[in-house]
């Protein structure tokens, strides 16, 4: 009650002192922060399917913040007042897409093994996300976001569009075999021209769908779709390609010494 | 894996598809062969503000905790998928199996604000279930409302089969035995209703008429069937303790408003002020044992993973233990970098040193809810706040770095003056003035800065203003004008900032919490004419509202602006919510003599609630 506040400030009570304890315990876990717990950086790998390509990329980051504190993994916190976890996600996900090679770099204070970490977090997800692999990262190595340079897609006929490409298999060869796949993209005030061939690692068909491994990420950013786009004009199909075609990304790529490798190439098990 | 109801292109299309996805974290699926009961538990608005209700999470736990039956959750689907669903024939579905909520055994509706019932008629008619109780046959689910609303549940009377009236722990079970037993029979559907009105709480609206005088005020309630009750006794939960308490919460993918662990402390609240009805249908106040919240409160954030942690009550401030509470609580979330919000505490000391350890000083304001501007007018509404109490309480946060102030009041209230509006501005500009005057120029972080919001008062069943005359939409913006004029005539009024809500809603919500039946057919109309998702100022149309009303021959002025005579019938009258009328009435008259009720803490005024056996009613005094 009110009343009573002028004693509750005088008196230092057993809860005020608490408080301060409390508070001192903080300070001193910040300065630790400050002074930087040694930390150990990880690259975990999953897969998002079903349901959950409706879920997007900022909701995917909190669903992973809170299979961590389900699963009690000794993930590292941020400082200050509402201290969070650092994540950094490979390359954002359109809604919509499934995918079987995803990335996400987390720091952890301690480790136990990549395989009773990886049953933990599966133990706390639901339907649609799937953890594959729970790796430590080399000391040295480019966070998930900024290290992506490809990725690999999928592309398949939907089960409910009749339309199909007859042999697509060549189609799809002589479309890549052109010297170049020139598109045009509107900038903010010019039109400037871009070749895609230059930007595609492979592509074919693979059982009736199409295989691409593409550029992706901060530097050039090829969608599957425009692919598609090319492919269809070449084809001398009129549809859009979203009314045609499933996209499932199949796995993400990192570049060194100008050579693709999956994101989770350099990094090794917690045994 | 399960079949989704919509089509890819559909959620592709729709605003959040996540809203009707289901498979969240902790909802739960059950095997339909070992189930004997579907229930479909529904928050008639979208899914951000349903899934944010406790009262749901606990039911949905309770329900599912029974072997035999299996709840799901259904929200309102947003107008983009509503108008989809029409169009396509796609018939409203419940989100864990995704199979339509038709045919399910009941379709169960929380009802927490009146500007939901044209979204109850929505669910309803997406569903396929006739919106009328008296079209339903014995395929049809049964249709049964709960919550704050069903304590006038006259002007929707004729959409629902049942009623609960009361806290939904305690009958639930007896209810679905008996539902089993009749599902299995030949009998009739209004069999199984004549049953279920013999259950203490359950109130079977179909089996009563209203009967009207001359002048429109009710003469008599008619029984249609001779062994249904005369009065319904509320339902309500003794050992709050020890009752049901989810440990697991279903934790959804996209923001909600409520995205954290929300733990109940306490029911019902002591203060009794004289215009808020949670504060009397929820007597007598309970408070929960302290080791059992603290229990509840690991279980709940482990097995959510939610980063934040909220006490839930009427009035947190009031809960006896809550320094031992918060001692050991703190110490836990600060061990799992959990946070703590901690809503309706009243400002002193002891609060102002649990915020600065919860929350950022520098992000947050300080609250109070003095709900009036004068000292004469916290009298007639019984607030137990003085001048004194916030200024005090504010210098204090201003001493402790805070420099934001946020104040809630009420326009409209019962023999409200000039002078009590004026008050309004004048207690903002003592705290701005209370800043300059004690906080050294050095030591201000940045300059205060005082956000004043009025509300438009509607008065409500069951308070001591349920005879109250409302005030016209006219006078309530009259009044707002006035208030802007007060605070602009302060000497600090840059430091002041003024918001005040729209008058429309208010009166209309004002129509719908003390009408009756002739409502219903006025509801009707207005969702037939396209009225859905009324609670959201983007949809409401109150042009659509005064159409229906004046169609079906209904002056609505009738419901609101008049004071009634405190012995005409009221719509509600035959609910009994624990506070006695005498109390009311006795209360009606103190607020017309300026005159304050101590609280139950202090003394125990004889509401009534006492009868229960239970709560603050026996607890000893200090
Ligand atoms: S303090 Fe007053 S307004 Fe708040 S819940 Fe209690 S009775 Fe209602
Ligand atoms: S009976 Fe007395 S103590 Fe109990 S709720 Fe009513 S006024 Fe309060």
């Amino acid at each position: 009650m009110i009343e009573n506040m002028d004693n509750n400030l005088q008196e230092q009570d057993p809860m005020a002192q608490k408080l301060s304890d409390l508070k001192e315990e903080s300070l001193k876990q910040e300065k630790q922060v400050k002074e930087k717990i040694p930390v150990i950086k990880c690259r975990i790998k999953f897969a998002k399917y079903g349901v959950m390509k409706f879920i997007g990329h900022l909701d995917i980051m909190r669903f992973f913040q809170k299979v961590f504190r389900r699963s009690g993994i000794d993930i590292a916190y941020t400082e200050g007042f509402s201290p969070h976890q650092v994540m950094s996600f490979a390359s954002p996900l359109a809604v919509g897409v499934c995918s079987n090679g995803e990335y996400l770099d987390v720091s952890l204070y301690s480790a136990t093994t990549s395989q009773d970490m990886i049953d933990r977090m599966n133990a706390q997800s639901v339907e649609g996300i799937r953890i594959l692999s729970f790796q430590q990262l080399p000391e040295k190595a480019e966070k998930a976001m900024s290290a992506v340079a490809a990725a690999s897609y999928t592309v398949a006929f939907r089960e409910d569009v009749k339309v199909r490409i007859p042999d697509l298999s060549k189609v799809v060869c002589d479309f890549y075999a052109q010297d170049s796949i020139i598109i045009e993209k509107q900038g903010k005030k010019t039109v400037s021209q871009l070749d895609l061939k230059e930007h595609i690692h492979e592509l074919y068909e693979k059982d009736g769908s199409v295989y691409m491994l593409i550029d992706t990420g901060s530097v050039t950013h090829i969608k599957p779709m425009v692919i598609m786009e090319q492919l269809l004009t070449f084809a001398g199909i009129t549809e859009k390609p979203e009314e045609l075609f499933t996209v499932t990304r199949e796995d993400t790529y990192l570049k060194q010494d100008d050579q693709l490798y999956p994101m989770n190439a350099f990094c090794t098990d917690f045994t | 894996m399960r079949q989704l109801a919509l089509s890819d292109d559909i959620l592709l299309q729709v605003e959040q598809p996540a809203r009707y996805i289901g498979n969240e974290f902790n909802s739960v699926i059950k095997n339909k062969e070992d189930i004997a009961i579907r229930f479909a538990m529904c928050f008639p608005d979208v899914y951000e503000i349903g899934m944010s209700h406790l009262g749901i999470q606990i039911l949905y736990s309770l329900l599912n905790s029974f072997e035999d039956t299996w709840c799901e959750r259904v929200y309102s689907p947003w107008p983009d998928l509503d108008k989809i669903m029409r169009d396509r024939k796609i018939p409203l579905f419940a989100l864990e199996s995704q199979e339509p909520v038709k045919d399910f055994d009941f379709l169960g509706i929380t009802i927490q604000y009146e500007m939901c019932y044209t979204n109850i008629l929505q669910i309803l008619d997406l569903s396929g279930i006739p919106l009328l109780s008296k079209d339903r046959t014995k395929k049809d689910p049964i249709v049964i409302g709960g919550g704050p609303c069903t304590y006038n549940p006259e002007p929707i009377a004729d959409f629902f089969d049942l009623f609960y009236i009361g806290e939904g722990e305690t009958r639930y079970r007896e209810l679905l035995d008996l539902y089993r037993e009749w599902k299995n029979s030949g009998e009739e559907r209004i069999v199984f209703l004549q049953k279920a009105s013999q259950i203490p709480g359950i109130y079977v609206p179909g089996f009563y008429e209203e009967v009207y005088n001359e002048d429109w005020t009710i003469k008599e309630r008619k029984k249609l069937y001779d062994k249904a009750p005369d009065m319904i006794h509320k339902e309500i939960v003794k050992d709050i303790s020890h009752v049901h308490y989810p440990d697991k919460q279903v934790v959804p993918f996209i923001k909600v408003t409520q995205d954290r662990v929300v733990l109940e402390i306490q029911r019902g609240c002591i203060r009794g002020c004289r215009f808020c009805q949670a504060g009397e249908l929820y007597r007598p106040v309970r408070e929960k044992d302290p080791d059992v919240l603290l229990e509840n409160a690991k279980t709940l954030i482990k097995n959510t993973g939610h980063e934040e942690i909220s006490l839930s009550s009427l009035s947190s401030s009031d809960y006896k233990k809550l320094p031992q509470l918060l001692e050991q609580l703190m110490e836990f979330c600060h061990e799992n970098h959990v946070n703590i919000s901690l809503p309706s505490l009243r400002i002193d000391a002891f609060s102002l040193d649990v915020m600065k350890h919860v929350q950022d000083i520098k992000k947050s304001s300080v609250t109070f809810a003095p709900e009036a501007g004068s000292q004469r007018m916290r009298n007639v509404i019984n607030k137990g706040l003085t001048h004194e109490d916030i200024l005090n309480g504010a210098i204090m946060a201003f001493r402790g770095g805070w420099t934001r102030v946020k104040l809630y009041f009420m326009l409209g209230l019962p023999f409200e003056t000039d002078e009590d509006i004026a008050g309004i501005g004048e207690l903002a500009n003592d705290i701005a003035a209370a800043f300059f005057d004690e906080i050294p120029k050095e030591q201000r972080r940045e300059p205060v800065q005082i956000v004043a919001s009025t509300s438009f008062f509607v008065p409500k069943p069951f308070t001591a203003f349920q005879w109250a005359r409302m005030n016209t939409k006219e006078e309530f913006i009259d009044k707002a004008y006035k208030t802007r004029a007060g605070i602009h005539a302060q000497l600090n009024q840059k430091r002041i900032k003024y918001i005040w809500h729209e008058a429309d809603l208010s009166e209309l919500e004002g129509v719908l919490a003390r009408g009756d039946r002739r409502l219903n057919k006025a509801i009707l109309k207005v969702y037939e004419s396209g009225g859905i998702f009324d609670a959201w100022s983007e949809y409401y149309d109150n042009e659509r509202w005064l159409k229906a009303f004046e169609e079906c021959g209904i002056d609505y002025t009738f419901y609101t602006n008049r004071e009634r005579p405190v012995d005409e019938i009221l719509p509600w009258d035959f609910l009994d919510c624990g506070v006695s009328k005498e109390f009311l009435l006795r209360e009606w008259e103190n607020a017309r003599k300026e005159s304050v009720t101590p609280n139950c803490k202090v003394q125990c005024n004889h509401c009534g609630a006492a009868k229960y056996g239970c709560g603050i009613c026996f607890d000893a005094r200090f």
